[in-house]
């Protein structure tokens, strides 16, 4: 461990030796030197930061301006009235939180003392179900191929190519087709009536079934990412540990549960970051496949969010929702982050 | 060093004219007239030979854009907040009041335009108000249309069905006697999903007597018991009685057109644009349709819905008088009369109604049978989200009914949380 920490510094001194002869093409305007902060680091992390800045300036346009602008317009009233002069909407302070999660009063916050804050709160609760069911879905799906295809058989590169289209068509074509396939009249009703399995056709976009379709349907387009992930994962397991589990007496479930799983954990950490979060905030799904009416089963919090505040004009109230539906992710990312870093640090993760 | 300084001489210039290129062609660099309407088949060979027609006769450019209805009112939306855009557009009738609100709009009233607009006298004062809102005359009524009841004469003589139905009992008792007759997969009737089971109940409350709002559109009215009573009705329609196909839910409005120009279903509630697609089917025509005004409510109402669509300038507008000239062209009779049949309604003047193409006796049944008990929403402020929330309480009753999760008293409490939010828009 010592040794491997050493070959890092190693290999980090070999590049910080050769900032001041790069230095000399990275142009400066002397900034840095005015802010505190940053008269205080290296010259090693001062490089860093230059390097880092054109992505930081990239991210503040694209990101951290429409996020803070998000933030400042969800305490405002603003609708279609003030749409071109927000900045003059009034000041409502938190009233949008208090409407949209629907704690008009604190009697009990359990409880949504306004209808659209009922809705909202079903709407984060369908999101939740839809981020960890295709969580489940994809990641059950994504491993079983992965397994397979880590096989050596003959047609395993047709095999790949082949579980990859789903990935690689685009996904709103994908998404039609499941949309038409899942209709009354579609080839799902059609093929379990012909077979028997049901006597009268289903509905799986409106309903209770309507949140299986979207999890389905979503997970389709996205296992084979998962799949890629988990690939990767399997090809970088040395073979001698599952030479040494053989030897130890390990059977076929035994070395996938004492090698194959374990070997398979930082990887898997990094698809269930990635796919709750994509899977919280995807508009595309979701909206492909159910529209502007949702039922309320499957009407998750993105779509929600649009079709409310882009519906009634009114973007105070939905900016207000998006802050909440981005705390919950950040909430998210940061316990399970925090969660992950720790297990590393404690040697779980070796 | 001089080689240098020229170098950064151009790489500046070139900078300059991009930015400057850039920002012409921002603001419709070719100084023709902007113009945008909702994307509809048949626009496009219209406005390509009336826009070089208007130029001949004027030489004012125009130039075109179609957006989808889907998208429609988002890109109005972004060009209003923007104050950027086309010059001309295409206006939906429910959506006036929100976008009055935001300033999208010119008063058609002002001296320059109002000198080159159609005179407003020839338009019936119903279709006029449409498109006033807040004293101001946003749009010049382009084209109309109400829902009328329309039948497959060949599928109900087959059936045995004689007559449309005059009112809801005996839409019932048909809709039961064919389902009877008929085989599976062949419906009597039906109504499409999407965003329409709003409009249907709004019908079905009218008929029953009720309004949407209050008289004096200062609250809700549809969560009444005759809105309870309509909305049930709509909904056994599908459940109880089985004239409706459940799967109808599913269909958007093309689907709903394509099922009844296909024989699927037998009758429907529509407009002419499900007429047109009735009659263009292979083997079908349109004198085998029966149209009459929508069967009447227990309270004797045919209340029927009509969606209008006008023309209006936009408030940023630079080229006004341009723009005033082009809708002036767009309103003269025969070229009205010429779009309105492109998008399957009628005309909204007599002039327009006397032209060659509304000729066929046909279309007096609109004009005279229908028309009169038609409505539409109401101008108010707030109607946007309050339309909204009407559509989705009635597809989620509806679909509660469909998947076995409906129970008795659903419907009024459903209809009591729409209201408490429509209370709320319009207080807002």
């Amino acid at each position: 461990m010592a040794g491997s920490n050493f070959d890092i510094r190693q290999r980090i001194s070999a590049v910080t030796d050769r900032v001041p002869a790069v230095r000399k093409h990275v142009p400066s305007l002397g900034i840095g030197d005015r802010l505190p902060f940053y008269r205080r680091l290296s010259g090693g992390q001062r490089f860093a930061y230059r390097l880092l800045l054109p992505a930081l300036a990239a991210m503040t346009i694209v990101h951290f301006i429409p996020i803070l602008w998000g933030l400042t317009i969800s305490t405002m009233g603003v609708d279609l009235t003030y749409a071109s002069h927000w900045y003059d909407a009034p000041f409502v302070g938190l009233d949008h939180f208090r409407y949209v999660l629907g704690i008009e009063n604190f009697d009990d916050v359990l409880v949504s003392d306004t209808v659209v804050g009922e809705r909202y709160r079903n709407a984060l609760k369908n999101s939740v179900i839809f981020s960890v069911g295709t969580l489940v879905v994809t990641y059950v799906l994504g491993l079983t191929a992965a397994l397979v295809l880590n096989q050596k058989f003959k047609g395993r590169f047709v095999a790949r190519t082949l579980l990859l289209l789903p990935w690689v068509a685009p996904v709103v074509v994908s998404l039609y087709v499941w949309r038409m396939m899942f209709t009354q009249q579609g080839i799902i009703n059609q093929t379990l009536l012909t077979i028997g399995l049901i006597d009268e056709p289903m509905f799986f976009l409106i309903g209770d079934n309507s949140m299986w379709a979207l999890i389905f349907a979503h997970s389709w387009t996205q296992f084979p990412l998962v799949m890629i992930f988990l690939y990767a994962g399997l090809q970088s397991i040395p073979k001698q540990l599952y030479e040494a589990a053989a030897i130890d007496g390990a059977g076929r479930w035994g070395k996938f549960r004492y090698v194959t799983m374990p070997q398979l954990k930082p990887v898997s950490a990094v698809i269930v970051l990635l796919m709750l979060l994509w899977t919280m905030i995807n508009y595309t799904a979701p909206f492909v496949l159910l529209g502007g009416a949702p039922p309320k089963q499957a009407n998750v919090a993105i779509l929600y969010i649009e079709n409310y505040a882009f519906g009634n004009s009114q973007f105070g109230r939905g900016a207000a929702m998006s802050v909440v539906l981005f705390l919950i992710a950040m909430v998210m990312a940061m316990v399970y982050y925090r969660y992950l870093f720790d297990d590393e640090t404690t040697g779980a993760g070796a | 060093m001089v080689s240098k300084t020229r170098r950064k001489f151009l790489k500046v210039s070139g900078a300059a004219t991009a930015f400057g290129l850039a920002g012409c062609l921002q603001d419709g660099g070719s100084g023709a007239l902007q113009t945008q309407y909702m994307d509809t088949p048949g626009y496009e060979d219209f406005f390509s030979k009336h826009t070089s027609k208007f130029e001949e006769e004027t030489g004012i450019e125009v130039e075109y854009d179609f957006v989808g209805w889907g998208d429609a009112k988002s890109t109005m939306q972004s060009n209003m907040t923007a104050k950027s855009g086309p010059d001309v557009h295409e206006i939906a009738s429910t959506w006036i009041p929100a976008q009055v609100e935001a300033g999208g709009w010119m008063d058609l009233r002002d001296e320059a335009a109002a000198q080159q607009l159609p005179d407003t006298s020839n338009y019936p004062s119903g279709a006029l108000e449409v498109g006033q809102f807040d004293d101001m005359l946003v749009g010049i009524p382009w084209y109309w249309g109400p829902r009328a009841w329309q039948e497959s004469g060949p599928k109900m003589d087959e059936a045995g069905i004689e007559g449309s139905p005059e009112n809801w009992d005996e839409l019932v008792s048909q809709g039961t006697a064919y389902n009877e007759v008929t085989s599976d997969g062949d419906y009597f009737g039906a109504m499409s999903g999407g965003i329409e089971p709003g409009r249907n109940f709004a019908m079905f409350l009218w008929q029953n007597g009720g309004s949407l709002l209050n008289e004096d559109n200062s609250a809700p009215a549809f969560n009444s018991e005759a809105g309870v009573e309509a909305m049930n009705f709509y909904k056994d329609l599908i459940v109880e009685h089985e004239i409706i196909p459940e799967a109808s839910l599913d269909w958007e409005s093309s689907g709903l057109q394509s099922a009844f120009a296909g024989g699927e279903v037998a009758s429907t509630w529509g407009a002419l644009s499900m007429t047109n697609a009735y009659a263009d089917a292979d083997g079908n025509s349109r004198d085998e349709l029966r149209v009459s005004a929508p069967p009447k409510g227990p309270d004797g109402d045919s209340g029927t819905f009509f969606g209008m669509e006008l023309l209006g300038i936009a408030s940023w507008s630079n080229k006004v008088e341009e723009a005033a000239q082009w809708i002036d062209y767009l309103a003269q009779p025969e070229v009205n009369a010429e779009l309105a049949d492109i998008a399957g309604f009628l005309p909204p003047t007599s002039g327009g109604m006397n032209t060659e193409l509304y000729s066929d006796p046909f279309y007096e049944t609109f004009d005279e049978e229908v028309f009169p008990a038609a409505k539409t929403y109401p101008q108010v402020r707030g109607w946007g989200e309050i339309e909204t929330e009407i559509y989705q309480t009635a597809t989620d009753i509806l679909n509660s009914a469909v998947t076995g999760n409906w129970s008795e008293g659903d419907t009024k409490s459903a209809l009591d949380d729409a209201a408490s939010v429509a209370e709320e828009a319009l207080n807002n």
